[in-house]
Formats: structure tokens, C-alpha cells, sequence
């Protein structure tokens, strides 16, 4: 009960699907749209489940009175708080722009934006010239930023020009030899996980 | 103030996530589709996705197995069924003409490449060939990081200046 | 002089020099001459290919986090398909994303004279991806809630009712201006490649060497580089704009960066001569 039928209904979604994607008697039957809808109420069902994560978790530190709890407060007051606005006003109303226009959106692309300072002084700190590996990575990194902008053409017209190979033969042979493996990984999982052979999605705890 | 900035974005973006699906997905749902068409049977589905937040009740946590066994089930039947196509397709790109030495060199960096992670690396470690593959498969890698880090400390930098016009331009007005 | 100090900087210093370096230009641009790489002028011919009334479907997937990437990306896109009367829907998969688009595409419908609803649709954010789409292939008021990013029902939108499906048959082009995932994995592994839509990609910077083996085989027909990428296709459309002007900044910032590199590794070299070693 506990962990066969969800096993069960992992294997017979999964195989549903496959079947009726691949299949013309299952488009005829319309199976995909109808568990493509499904799916769609089933997530949305489920919409609340990271804040009510991050709840737990900051209720707790609260509670427990831990080191900064003071900002779990102001977590926990924006989070509900802004929720509630949005099912008040909807996510277009005057008030909730207003508060997404000024806060939310420039908090999250300042965020962001000061990682440039922090590559700048990791690249300084971290970029040595010790071995081979190294030195191909910082030469090939530095040609693809100078090849990237104006500058590298103004120094010579060679950098574009470099950079674009470096970008359509090596860098991608390599990216597709990447993605060649992680797919072909990803697909030997997703056949385990149809043949209830991985279990580890229904995580730990009794039968 | 940065831990105070960081708690407010994380607390907001969390909420308006929420917000954003009700708005534009289960409210719209709801009215339509259960309230005016009458398929009250759509909220057997919700309340189906609603059990995974049982993950957080002990004792009665292992009932939101049955949504997430939905969900993985769901991956998975797609991943099957929609990955191998563009997958066949960069499989296919890959066995061009050794005519140019760039395809040559395209070939065979990815060739070396898939080698890498295909061999274990007890046998790479063991066998000359293995200790070949392992030595040139590593340099020819490092110019796809390299490529990367190139793009990522221009995607940064582009970040930083997309702030800068907003204070410089957009709230100072200092610049055109 | 002792070259192994240069090994050892106060990293401060690097954040004043770079914050300086690079807030000079956008003060004095430097004008420096821009040209525009293949895969950009790909992406913008394969647009300009297109016969007016052509329907493009843009994906803006992404966040305020990467907007001063792909906020240019999208206002060239679609001043350019604007320009060519072109009949755009567009759809996000990131929550935040729809305020953004309405914020870019807004003032540039407007000064164009287009009319929301009969050129363009912003259909707002739709969760649960890849789903979405799947949904919108068969019916698009089916995966997209049947509103608009207001909550407008699509029925009153004229143009909802030539595009009801996201088919071949109904969209010419796809583009997905994204940072990450959902992004253009799911317009690649759903829509473009089963149902032969022509597809092109408009990734921040990061993105950029993931897709390169997609542009290679061609199922993916032209992308925009981030920030660089929208300031080439401004150029190449002779509007030069945002992205445009902040070339020069970017450029001096490359070199601030690699100048510092250069830097640590004479102070590390002249450290390790020296015998010691340096951090």
C-alpha cells in the first residue's frame, strides 16, 4: 500500500504515456491530452509546496529562536503577506505591481548583477597558469571575451573570427559529447525508473 | 541589510510564484472549466496534487507518495517518448564528412569527449590507451569550460551594467 | 620591483577599478565599431524571411534576474517583428517573466501604432512547462487557461481566434528568449523538432555554449548571444538602442577582467621564481 501501488503507478503512468505518444491508437484515443490535463491540475494542485517548505523551516528557526531569526520573520510577513495581496487584488492589481515593480524586481536582478564583481575576483584569485589544463582554459576563455565585444575586433579582426570556430567546432564537439552522455544517462534512469528497478522518489520511511 | 534584502526576495519571488498560478491557471480552471462547464470531477485532481503536502505531517507522510509517484511516472513516460528524437538528430550531425579538418576535428574531440565519461575510470587508469583518452579528453574539455567561462563573465558583466543603467539612467538620470 | 605583490591585492581595489572602468563608457561611449557574427545574422534573416501576417510565437522565459540580457533580446525581436507587421503570441514559463515582457513590448507596440489583440498577444505565465506547451499543440486555450496574462478570456482577443493551436500548420517561427530551464529544451524536445517548427534561441551569455551543438545540426536556425547578440541585431537592423550602448562598457569590462587575470598569474610567476608561492 505504501510503496507497491505508488511503484505501480509510476511504471503504468510512465508506460501510458509512452505508448500513447508513440502510438496512433493512443492519439486516437486522446490519452496524451487528457493526462497532459491532468498533469496540469495535478501540479497545480501542488502549487503551494515549496513556501509551505520554506514556512516549516523558518517557523522553526522562530520558534527555536536560532541565530537571525529576525529575518525569518520578514521572510514569512513578505511571503503570506504577498500572497494574500495577490489573491485580493490578482497579480495585476495597482498595489501588487506596484510592490513587484520596486522591491521584487530590482532585488532579484541586483542579486544577481553583484556576481560580477565576485567572478572578477575569483577569476583574479583562482586563474593560474599551473598546468596544461589551465592554461588551455584561460587562453580559450580569453579569446571568446575578446572575440564577444567590440574591443577584441578594434585589437585585431582575428578574435571574432577565432572565437567563432572556437565556439562552432571545439566548444561544441565537446558540449555535444556532454549532452550525448547526460542523455543517454537520463534515458537508462528513466527506463530503470519504468521498470521499478530505481526507487529512490519515494524516498525513505517504513513499507 | 544584505541578509534583510536577500529574506525579502526570496519570501516575495515564493509569493508571487503562488500568485501567478493561481491567477493564470487555477482560478481561470476553476471558474470555467469545474463552476461553468460542471466538471466538478477536475477537483478529484487537485485534491490529488493537494496530498503532497502531507510530505510535512509525520505519520501520515508517506501518502504523498502517491502524487509524486504521478509525477515521476509523468517524467519519465515523456523523457521515453520525446528525448531520442533531437537526441538521433545530434547523434546524426555528428557522423558528417571527414572532408574538412574541421569536421575531422569535430569528430574526433567528440568522440573523445563521449570516450571520457563511456570508459571507467579504473580502466582508463589501468590501460595506456586509457591514460591517452584520459590526458586529451581533459585538454580538449578545458576549451569548452574555457568557451563557458567566457560567456558567463560576459553574462555577468551584461547583468552588472543592466543595474548600472538603471541607477545612472533610469533613477538619477544622469546618463542620456 | 616586486612583480609577486601583484599576486596578493586587496580584491576592494578590483571591485572599485571595475566599477569605474566600466561606468566611464556609459558616461562617453567610446564608439567602437560593431560587427555582426553568423549565427546573429542567422536570427535575423530567418525573421525578415517571413511573409507579413506571419504568426511568431516567442517564449520569454526568464527572470529580473537575467532581464538586462534578455529584455533587449526581446525588444529587438519584437520591434523587428513589429517592423515586418508580423502577428506575435507570446508565452512564459517563468512566473515573473509576464511583467516583464508587458514592460519591453508595451512602449515599442505603442509607438509602432500595433494593437494588443489583433498584432500581439501576451498570454502570461503557464505552469508546469513542458506540459503547457504539449497542451497548447492541441489546443491553446486548453494549456493556457483560456486567459490572457490579465485574465482576459481569449475569446475576445481576434487574434486567439486565427492561432488556436500551436501547430505548424498555424505558427511559422518559434522563438524562445530564455536563461535556463523550462526554457528552450522543452521547445526543442516538444514542439520544434516533432512538429518541424523552425526555431530560433535568443540565450543570456551562460546559455550560449549548451545550444552551440543544436545551432550546428540546424535545429535550432539562428541565435542571439546575450547582451552582444540583441547589440549586433540592433545593429544589423540600423536602430541602435539599448544594447548598443552598453558594448563599450562590456568591452572595457572583458578587459578590466583579463587584465587582472594577467595580473594574478605575473605576481604568481614572479612568486614562484622567487621560491615562495602566492594566492
Amino acid at each position: 500500500m505504501k510503496r507497491k501501488i505508488p511503484v505501480l503507478i509510476t511504471s503504468l503512468v510512465g508506460l501510458i504515456l509512452l505508448l500513447s505518444t508513440v502510438t496512433s491508437f493512443g492519439r486516437e484515443l486522446n490519452l496524451p491530452g487528457i493526462m497532459d490535463n491532468w498533469q496540469l491540475l495535478i501540479t497545480a494542485g501542488a502549487f503551494m509546496m515549496g513556501s509551505i517548505g520554506l514556512t516549516k523551516l523558518h517557523i522553526t528557526n522562530i520558534v527555536r529562536r536560532k541565530d537571525g531569526w529576525f529575518y525569518s520573520v520578514v521572510l514569512l510577513v513578505a511571503l503570506w503577506g504577498f500572497f494574500i495581496l495577490g489573491l485580493v487584488e490578482t497579480a495585476n492589481g495597482p498595489t501588487y505591481q506596484r510592490i513587484f515593480n520596486s522591491t521584487l524586481k530590482h532585488l532579484e536582478a541586483t542579486t544577481f548583477s553583484l556576481v560580477a564583481f565576485y567572478i572578477a575576483s575569483a577569476a583574479y584569485r583562482a586563474f593560474r597558469v599551473r598546468n596544461i589544463e589551465g592554461t588551455i582554459l584561460l587562453v580559450t576563455g580569453a579569446i571568446v571575451m575578446l572575440g564577444s565585444v567590440p574591443i577584441g575586433e578594434a585589437i585585431s579582426s582575428l578574435f571574432p573570427v577565432v572565437k567563432t570556430w572556437i565556439m562552432n567546432v571545439p566548444n561544441s564537439a565537446v558540449q555535444r559529447g556532454l549532452q550525448v552522455c547526460i542523455r543517454l544517462g537520463s534515458l537508462a534512469v528513466a527506463l530503470r525508473v519504468l521498470l521499478s528497478l530505481e526507487r529512490a522518489h519515494l524516498g525513505g520511511g517504513s513499507e | 541589510m544584505f541578509r534583510f534584502a536577500e529574506h525579502l526576495t526570496v519570501g516575495l519571488a515564493a509569493a508571487h510564484s503562488m500568485v501567478r498560478t493561481v491567477d493564470n491557471y487555477l482560478r481561470p480552471t476553476v471558474k470555467n472549466e469545474v463552476i461553468a462547464e460542471g466538471q466538478w470531477y477536475l477537483i478529484i485532481l487537485l485534491l490529488f496534487g493537494a496530498l503532497m503536502y502531507l510530505r510535512h505531517a509525520p505519520g501520515i507522510n508517506w501518502i504523498a507518495r502517491y502524487p509524486m509517484s504521478w509525477f515521476v511516472g509523468y517524467g519519465v513516460g515523456y523523457t521515453l517518448a520525446f528525448t531520442p528524437k533531437p537526441f538521433i538528430k545530434q547523434i546524426i550531425d555528428t557522423f558528417i564528412p571527414l572532408t574538412s579538418v574541421d569536421n575531422i576535428i569535430y569528430f574526433v574531440i567528440t568522440m573523445i569527449t563521449i570516450g571520457y565519461f563511456f570508459f571507467t575510470p579504473k580502466w582508463r587508469a589501468e590501460s595506456r590507451t586509457g591514460r591517452t583518452l584520459d590526458i586529451w579528453a581533459r585538454r580538449v574539455m578545458m576549451i569548452g569550460f574555457g568557451a563557458t567561462f567566457g560567456n558567463v563573465v560576459q553574462g555577468r558583466i551584461s547583468l552588472l551594467l543592466g543595474r548600472l543603467q538603471f541607477l545612472l539612467h533610469d533613477w538619477l538620470g544622469l546618463i542620456g | 620591483m616586486d612583480w609577486s605583490k601583484f599576486g596578493d591585492l586587496d580584491v576592494r581595489w578590483i571591485y572599485i577599478i571595475m566599477l569605474v572602468v566600466i561606468i566611464v563608457p556609459l558616461f562617453k561611449p567610446l564608439g567602437l565599431p560593431m560587427s555582426v557574427s553568423p549565427e546573429v545574422k542567422a536570427y535575423a534573416e530567418t525573421i525578415e524571411a517571413l511573409p507579413a501576417g506571419s504568426v511568431v510565437w516567442i517564449g520569454a522565459d526568464y527572470s529580473p534576474g537575467s532581464a538586462a540580457e534578455n529584455d533587449p533580446q526581446l525588444a529587438a525581436t519584437f520591434k523587428h517583428a513589429m517592423k515586418k507587421d508580423l502577428k506575435v503570441v507570446i508565452v512564459s514559463l517563468w512566473d515573473q517573466a509576464p511583467d516583464l515582457v508587458q514592460s519591453v513590448i508595451t512602449p515599442i507596440a505603442e509607438s509602432m501604432g500595433k494593437v494588443y489583440g489583433v498584432d500581439y498577444v501576451n498570454l502570461g505565465y503557464k505552469p508546469a512547462a513542458g506540459v503547457a506547451l504539449r497542451a497548447m499543440t492541441r489546443d491553446i486555450r486548453d494549456g493556457a487557461g483560456n486567459v490572457d496574462y490579465k485574465g482576459t478570456s481569449l475569446d475576445e482577443l481576434p487574434l486567439m481566434n486565427e492561432v488556436t493551436a500551436l501547430t505548424k500548420e498555424q505558427v511559422d517561427l518559434v522563438i524562445s528568449i530564455n536563461t535556463g530551464s523550462p526554457g528552450y529544451g522543452d521547445y526543442l524536445n516538444y514542439i520544434t523538432d516533432p512538429l518541424g517548427i523552425a526555431f530560433l534561441s535568443a540565450p543570456t551569455a551562460g546559455m550560449i555554449t549548451g545550444q552551440m551543438p543544436f545551432y550546428r545540426s540546424g535545429q535550432i536556425k539562428g541565435m542571439l548571444p546575450g547582451l552582444a547578440g540583441a547589440a549586433q541585431y540592433e545593429y544589423w537592423m540600423e536602430e541602435p538602442g539599448l544594447a548598443c550602448i552598453q558594448m563599450d562598457a562590456q568591452s572595457l569590462g572583458h578587459l578590466v577582467i583579463l587584465a587582472f587575470i594577467l595580473l594574478g598569474n605575473i605576481g604568481y610567476l614572479a612568486s614562484r621564481s622567487k621560491g615562495g608561492s602566492s594566492n
